[in-house]
């Protein structure tokens, strides 16, 4: 008899541990398949994107595209922070002395993804992408919260570390000077032709058309064509990329993994409060009736 | 009358004083004053990163980010997981066996988010601008989800608390008002508490690049969540014996025993998703290349999953006290592991980066956990952390 009223009263063990395993079980169907959509960049035309093609094989190291960025973005950055990306520190051109006594000159920024892996992290949509697909920080938004610098495959954003109000900050690809139908200003300044501004579309044939006019020379690869689903600074460089420190990356969106699963979270919310709710009404039922048997066996 | 009012208003005075007074020696034990000691020193040295900026407060670097804060915040989320989990098992699935351990559980749930807020927020490069989420939404976020789940969990958490204030003062009418809604408040929390404990895992999703293979797998949602259960489960174990122990109240031993089966059952799942996973998708190599990451991740595996198991699988061991304290403990001392290599040792920092806690981050952190404890000791001697017998139904 208490045996009985033990198994009606609480919910008996086994069927518990069941009843665990199947929401475990739910919650893995509904929780863990990738599927391939990416809200980020959807309605962006990847070839009407403004760019930068940059031919390494043009590049002389001069730094005028650094002073330029420095002038034009009014920034501060110390010595130190010259030869690195930094919160004051947009681009930069990294030195590579090569074996065979080679010498090539990177310059390195925000390579403007198509498919922004910040702007997808970003906590409160500081990061953004304009209407014509530049990659920029709303500096009224940002709380400095640095998920972005882990989001980044390019490692690009940077923190005001100096700063008592700190905020993260990086290449906004000279968006004032865009409106006013300029280039950015480190393309405009280049003397050498490394760097060439124009939309995204029209690069990418410019860039293979170097190549195809001198495959003896070009890597047979535009860097940023593909990566990380495109970008919009597109690099055509003589030497393999590995060798300069570009990182090898697919060609999956970077976002493209989080997102598939945060478009779940209505779903999730909707199964996890119906599932409880079921546990709850079940058990609720089953006790009530259990109640019943033990008020009528005590009356005896 | 009026006189003889205030007299007993005077009477009933005195009467408290001296109770405190007597009460009072066995709160200035040595375990409060240290507790109250680092709190002190880590409010100061909260305020003084608050007005001098990460970079002189903090051994943070554009290389790496993150540390010991965003480390203890994240390995906090999951040890909090002991309210849902028990508000889960004691409402929902309605095993009532285990309602003795359902009020410590709830409180620690509550103080360890409060703390995982604080930790939040000097965290931030502009504290000031904390609520920015509640204005300006990026649904595509984990960390903008997180956020809305936590405050309102932790609202949520705020109401779950309150009848044991409420009992100890007398006042029966918001108890009720609690008890009638506390069905659907432990639903909501279930699913606030799926959402963000899984999430915490999509988070390191927008990480493909740098967080190392062994760590890095569609399946993190699922293993964050299902680590959250177990740490939650076993942090109940150890605030039940705890609350106990502070009320001079006797433990029953079986409560623990059947929430260690419980967390037994989960770290079996859990493993088999790891190891499954880990196999499946060809890591197995990784795994047993026995370097440093492989190294991790056997750390990890051992202390928060494989010795907590033989703990709570073997009978004679699950039943003693020591052996409950063992398996709880380890269980979240492998949850902490697991989110400091998450976040910090299984991340591929650019070359050169290398980081070394600041004191301040020091002070802060332990600061902020030695409030939440001593609140907590405080709360557990003075509110209604187990229910009246028979106060239910």
């Amino acid at each position: 008899m208490s045996a009985r009223t033990k198994g009606t009263a609480s919910f008996s063990r086994r069927q518990f541990l069941k009843l665990s395993a199947a929401t475990a079980g739910g919650a893995a169907l509904v929780g863990c398949q990738f599927v391939p959509a990416t809200a980020s960049g959807e309605s962006i035309d990847p070839a009407k994107v403004p760019g930068i093609l940059i031919d390494l094989t043009r590049c002389v190291g001069c730094g005028n595209c650094q002073r330029s960025c420095i002038a034009a973005n009014d920034l501060h950055p110390s010595q130190e922070e010259l030869s690195t990306l930094s919160a004051d520190t947009y681009t930069y051109v990294q030195r590579y002395d090569l074996p065979g006594g080679k010498t090539r000159f990177v310059k390195r920024q925000c390579m403007q993804c198509l498919y922004p892996a910040c702007v997808s992290a970003c906590t409160v949509g500081a990061l953004h992408q304009t209407a014509d697909g530049v990659v920029a920080v709303d500096a009224r938004k940002c709380i400095g919260c640095r998920y972005c610098q882990y989001a980044c495959p390019f490692n690009v954003p940077k923190f005001q570390w100096d700063s008592a109000l700190g905020l993260v900050r990086k290449c906004q690809f000279c968006l004032g000077r865009l409106a006013q139908g300029q280039g950015p200003a480190c393309a405009d300044n280049c003397p050498s032709g490394a760097l060439k501004y124009g939309l995204r579309g029209d690069l990418l044939q410019e860039a293979h058309g170097r190549i195809a006019a001198h495959p003896e020379v070009y890597v047979d690869l535009i860097y940023g064509e593909t990566e990380v689903g495109g970008t919009s600074c597109l690099y055509i460089s003589d030497v393999p990329f590995d060798q300069l420190g570009f990182p090898k990356l697919g060609t999956d969106p970077a976002p493209h993994y989080a997102e598939s699963m945060m478009k779940r979270t209505p779903t999730i919310a909707v199964s996890v409060a119906a599932v409880a709710t079921g546990i709850y009404s079940v058990l609720r039922w089953r006790s009530d009736h259990g109640h019943v048997e033990i008020d009528v066996r005590e009356e005896k | 009358m009026v006189t003889s009012t205030a007299d007993q208003k005077r009477l009933r005075w005195n009467g408290a004083r001296s109770a405190l007074r007597e009460a009072l020696p066995s709160y200035l034990n040595p375990g409060v004053q240290i507790l109250a000691y680092l709190t002190v020193i880590g409010v100061l040295a909260g305020i003084w990163r608050l007005f001098s900026g990460l970079g002189a407060a903090t051994n943070l670097t554009d290389g790496i980010p993150w540390g010991i804060w965003i480390g203890f915040d994240f390995s906090l989320i999951a040890i909090s997981g002991a309210g849902f989990t028990m508000a889960g098992l004691v409402y929902v699935f309605r095993q009532e066996q285990f309602r003795p351990a359902l009020r410590p559980a709830v409180l620690t749930g509550l103080l360890g988010y409060t703390a995982v807020l604080a930790l939040l927020i000097l965290d931030l490069g502009r504290p000031d601008r904390f609520y920015h989420f509640l204005i300006y939404w990026n649904l595509h976020s984990p960390l903008f989800e997180i956020s809305w789940c936590v405050l309102l969990y932790t609202t949520v958490l705020l109401i779950e608390v309150s009848p044991q204030v409420y009992e100890r003062l007398n006042r029966p009418g918001p108890v009720r008002i609690v008890h009638a809604i506390i069905v659907p408040l432990a639903i909501v929390a279930v699913t606030l508490s799926s959402l963000h404990q899984s999430t915490l895992g999509t988070l390191y999703l927008n990480m493909p690049y740098r967080l190392n293979a062994l760590w890095y797998t569609p399946l993190l949602p699922l293993l964050f969540f299902t680590s959250s259960v177990s740490t939650g489960l076993s942090v109940a174990i150890i605030a039940y014996k705890l609350a106990t122990r502070f009320t001079g109240q006797q433990a029953q031993l079986r409560v623990a025993r059947g929430l260690g089966s419980l967390v037994a059952g989960v770290l079996v799942f859990y493993l088999v998703l790891k190891l499954g996973d880990i196999i499946l998708s060809g890591k197995a190599p990784l795994l047993l290349a026995f370097d440093r990451m492989s190294l991790l991740m056997w750390i990890e595996l051992i202390v928060g999953v494989l010795a907590p198991l033989a703990i709570f699988l073997a009978p004679s061991v699950r039943r003693t006290e020591k052996g409950q304290w063992a398996g709880a403990i380890l269980v979240v001392l492998g949850t902490l592991i697991s989110r400091f290599d998450a976040t910090l040792f299984a991340q591929t920092a650019p070359p050169g980066a290398t980081y070394v806690p600041h004191v301040v981050e020091w002070m802060t952190t332990a600061g902020v956990v030695a409030a939440a404890a001593l609140a907590w000791y405080l709360g557990a001697r003075l509110l209604a952390v187990f229910e009246k017998p028979n106060g239910h139904h």
